[in-house]
């Protein structure tokens, strides 16, 4: 049986100890990637002094090869990373969600195309299309976040896909079914609500993958462009040995910063795909 | 069986034509490779003419026939940026690729599945809980930053590996010496797969200890370790050869920026000078030839899966 | 009491068959999980379906609720035909055969109160205005027996028993003139059961209803239906008044399932059993479907296939045997 209640998912949910944590600590991430304007001591794309200067008072962490703030920088980039990773992910749920909602409502010749489509999206590897996009767009913000929405949503597509397949044999669809109830009242007030749960949980693993790979994107250097700041870019300039060997107030806080986002992201969709299972009871 | 897997390979079929043509309209809307050319020989004509000796003058439909019926031939074009034979230069990168590619696979699995099953085994104790967070740290660590963390350690710092290529440059290249070169890459994409791995490992083996037929094995008082290895593992194996099939695609992605921080001369690091210089053919023949590996892949996953399970139907 | 003698449901010739795991790449071969069905129900009374797992009496019930589309025969519901029509044509006709399923777990979308569950339907055919649905939820509750304080609840703040409850609820909410239970009370406790079964009862005396009700336990089929079809391996073998049925039955695997229930009276359990052999399977393609079973089993069975025929000269009373039970069996 599948439990409905608000309260039980959140006791279920704070039985990780550590995931509770991992919250606390995205939202205070997060909170200070949305008021970076209040909080950062400079702008992020002025030199504020010397060049290439470790931490000082005035600069917590240093200052980078022209002179800015690194700490500043490094409030922005969160702010751009988040941005892409929760626009990506928006655009991909929203696009496997739809496209697997129909493909396991309507069945036949539509779900075989939406598939095929998808399992040609799957075997791709990720990265080629992703680079090949980013090729062809001009590298951008707003570019790495169409090009990730529209190359991670095909896992979401199946889940819904699967989870639609499920519901659509339960006995309560058929009750639907067996008392005229529209399709459209079927789909939305019905499955979907009962779909929500391992959407939300696949989502913030999406949210994870999409932070990752704009880090990547950028620190290739086809994603977000300097002088806007990005976690990924900022780590750009390690790839100089010198910098890497003895400068790493460059690169350290904007890596270690990617680790601690993804992995409190990784730990909350963990903590919330066990306090979502219906299968679990409290123990 | 055959007729299991001849049905398989006719439906791969379509696909991989669906992503062949994919790659074709993304990489023409990226605009023609004639601009990249400059030079003070390229004037308008010489660029009309090698764009009609590409045949990029035609419109884009008849490109891809062009393209398909040289595939179908067994040819692969020439590059356009050095006028070499597609197929010459991925047989000369690939074997770099495979084995990065391998050898990551066998360690991430190592890591894996005995850190999984242990993990499993040991459910809602702390050992566990420190096992799983472990391993979301491993995913969540970008493979750049750990391939940078390990060169400034394992390099910078203590001067025992080297950070780039497969051989040392100015030697023949011994076995050790590309061992040697090959740790670290190795260990970046293994680590980052293991991430993940051992979460799958550890929720296949907790589904399989769950089951009836596990209770009554225990019950039975056959010993722990009996029961685990003889009984649960064996039933394990199935998730973990849809992991194995997974991870391809994930593995290729993989190799491309892992090949690119270490330059490691792989596939990975032709295909990223490819894309920057929209050098058409050799994009398309090494996406072709990632889809087929992707396709076998997963047709081997579905071979495999039929094999093990008895009660899969072919 | 509604007119017992004008037929509501009439099903004629109803087959169905599904793919099998057998059989080649490009042709499947199919197997029948319904084979040339036919019975009608009058208004006001309780039709009966027996038979084992997989003989086919889901298959009808959803044949007859228009879930699936038969691969020939019709369904006619007050002499109209309802598996001919699109489904947008018989959406009006729907609220008039409602039906309860035996999972009562899944009948209920465990994302909403009892009171939505109940209330959407009726509202969206109009069964009565917004103002009065919650007035008809606390009727609809009161006559299955929850309390009105039910209706706030989730479905599985509830045992199965009252789940059950609340699909039945549903299915009458609609005002129905058919309503079809596909085993409401196999997956309940015994005595759960029985208070379902009373419930039921009730419900035929008080509302009038048409019922088919379908089950494997011979006693619960018995106990709330006026007429009862067995049926196996898709087919109806025996057909009758229930008390005939169950007082003389006359084909052999009526016999075996009712010699398969306890006896709850010590003087009767000396009798001579007929108990079945091996399972039911699709091999047998001619002849009586029962033959590899059936003790009495001749050499004729094997190629003549049986027809429903009335057992000695009672036209209610139809049997599928070919040869009709012999007279010494029938003293026990």
């Amino acid at each position: 049986m599948q439990s409905s209640g608000f309260m039980p998912v959140v006791r279920r949910f704070c039985r990780h100890r550590l995931a509770v944590v991992s919250l606390f600590v995205l939202l205070i991430l997060i909170f200070m990637a949305v008021a970076a304007p209040l909080i950062a001591p400079f702008a992020p794309t002025k030199p504020t002094g010397a060049f290439s200067k470790g931490p000082t008072l005035k600069n917590i962490l240093g200052t980078d090869q022209v002179g800015r703030d690194v700490f500043s920088r490094l409030l922005y980039a969160m702010r751009s990373s988040l941005l892409v990773g929760f626009m990506a992910t928006v655009i991909s749920s929203a696009i496997g969600v739809v496209l697997g909602l129909v493909s396991g409502y309507f069945g036949g010749w539509i779900d075989k195309v939406i598939m095929s489509f998808t399992d040609m999206v799957m075997s791709f590897p990720y990265i080629l299309l992703v680079l090949v996009a980013a090729a062809i767009f001009e590298p951008g913000l707003w570019s790495i976040i169409l090009i990730l929405g529209f190359v991670d949503w095909p896992g979401m597509a199946r889940l819904v896909r699967g989870n639609v397949l499920s519901l659509r044999e339960t006995n309560f669809v058929k009750s639907d079914r067996a008392a005229g109830m529209p399709r459209r009242y079927i789909l939305f007030s019905e499955i979907l609500p009962n779909t929500i749960a391992p959407v939300l949980v696949n989502a913030t693993s999406i949210f994870a993958i999409s932070i990752l790979d704009e880090a990547a994107l950028s620190y290739l250097g086809m994603g977000v462009q300097p002088p806007t700041p990005s976690l990924g870019n900022m780590l750009g300039g390690a790839e100089s040995l010198t910098i890497l060997t003895t400068k790493p107030w460059l690169w350290l806080p904007a890596g270690v910063t990617i680790i601690v986002l993804v992995t409190c992201i990784n730990l909350v969709g963990d903590a919330l795909r066990d306090a979502l299972d219906p299968r679990n009871t409290l123990r | 069986m055959l007729k299991y897997i001849l049905k398989k390979l006719l439906l791969a079929i379509p696909v991989l034509l669906g992503i062949t043509i994919i790659d074709f309209i993304l990489m023409n809307l990226a605009g023609s490779p004639i601009d990249m050319m400059t030079g003070p020989k390229m004037t308008e004509s010489v660029k009309a003419m090698r764009a009609a000796e590409w045949g990029l003058d035609q419109p884009l439909w008849r490109q891809y026939i062009g393209w398909l019926g040289e595939i179908l031939q067994g040819n692969l074009g020439y590059s356009y940026k050095t006028f070499q034979p597609v197929s010459g230069m991925i047989v000369s990168h690939i074997a770099p690729t495979l084995l990065l590619m391998g050898s990551s696979l066998l360690l991430g699995l190592v890591i894996a599945v005995p850190a999984g099953v242990y993990s499993a085994v040991h459910r809602y104790k702390k050992r566990d809980y420190a096992m799983v967070t472990t391993s979301f740290v491993f995913s969540s660590v970008p493979s750049f930053f750990m391939a940078l963390l390990l060169i400034y350690l394992l390099t910078v710092k203590l001067g025992l590996l080297p950070s780039s290529g497969m051989i040392t440059p100015g030697t023949q290249g011994s076995a050790a010496d590309v061992l040697r070169h090959l740790i670290m890459p190795m260990l970046v994409l293994g680590v980052s797969m293991a991430g993940s791995n051992i979460r799958y490992v550890r929720s296949s083996v907790l589904e399989i200890l769950e089951m009836d037929y596990l209770r009554t094995a225990r019950a039975k008082g056959i010993g722990r370790f009996l029961t685990i290895n003889k009984h649960a593992l064996r039933n394990a194996l199935l998730p973990i050869v849809t992991m194995i099939g997974m991870q391809i695609p994930m593995l290729f992605g993989g190799a491309v920026i892992i090949e690119q921080v270490f330059s490691w001369p792989g596939l990975g690091l032709i295909t990223m000078s490819a894309i920057m210089n929209r050098d058409f053919p050799v994009i398309m023949g090494v996406c072709l030839l990632s889809a087929v590996v992707v396709l076998i892949a997963n047709l081997l996953t579905d071979i495999a899966y039929a094999l093990v399970d008895p009660t899969i139907k072919y | 009491m509604a007119d017992m003698n004008k037929p509501l449901l009439e099903v004629r010739g109803l087959r169905k068959t599904y793919p099998a795991s057998t059989g080649s790449f490009f042709r499947r071969d199919r197997f029948a999980a319904v084979e040339d069905v036919s019975f009608t129900v009058n208004a006001g009374e309780t039709f009966g379906i027996v038979g084992e797992s997989g003989c086919g009496k889901s298959t009808v019930a959803r044949l007859i609720m228009a879930l699936e589309a038969p691969d020939s025969g019709e369904v006619l519901l007050d002499g109209q035909r309802l598996d001919n029509l699109s489904e947008s044509r018989r959406i009006p006709l729907r609220p008039r055969f409602q039906m309860v399923f035996q999972d009562s777990g899944s009948s209920l979308n465990p994302r909403k109160t009892v009171s939505d569950i109940l209330r959407e339907p009726m509202l969206h055919h109009h069964v009565v205005s917004r103002k009065d649905a919650d007035r008809r939820v606390d009727e609809l509750l009161s006559l299955v027996g929850l309390p009105a304080a039910a209706k706030t609840r989730y479905p599985h703040e509830f045992s199965g028993g009252q789940r059950q409850r609340i699909c039945i609820a549903r299915a009458l909410s609609l005002n129905p003139r058919l309503v079809i239970l596909d085993e409401p009370v196999s997956a309940l406790d015994v005595s759960v059961q029985a208070q379902i079964l009373n419930l039921l009862r009730d419900l035929q005396k008080e509302l009038g209803l048409t019922c088919v009700f379908i089950g494997h336990g011979l006693g619960a089929v018995r106990y709330v239906s006026h007429r009862i079809a067995v049926m196996y391996m898709g087919r109806i073998v025996e057909t009758g008044d229930a008390e005939n049925i169950f007082s003389r039955p006359a084909h052999p695997y009526t016999r075996a399932l009712l010699d398969a229930a306890p006896v709850a009276d010590p003087d009767r359990r000396g009798r001579k059993r007929l108990t079945l052999e091996g399972e039911a399977h699709g091999l047998l393609t001619d002849g009586c479907p029962f033959r590899d079973r059936c003790p009495y089993a001749e050499e004729a069975c094997a190629s003549l296939a049986p027809v429903l025929s009335p057992v000695e000269g009672d036209e209610k009373h139809l049997s599928a045997c070919c040869r009709a039970l012999q007279q010494e069996e029938k003293s026990c």
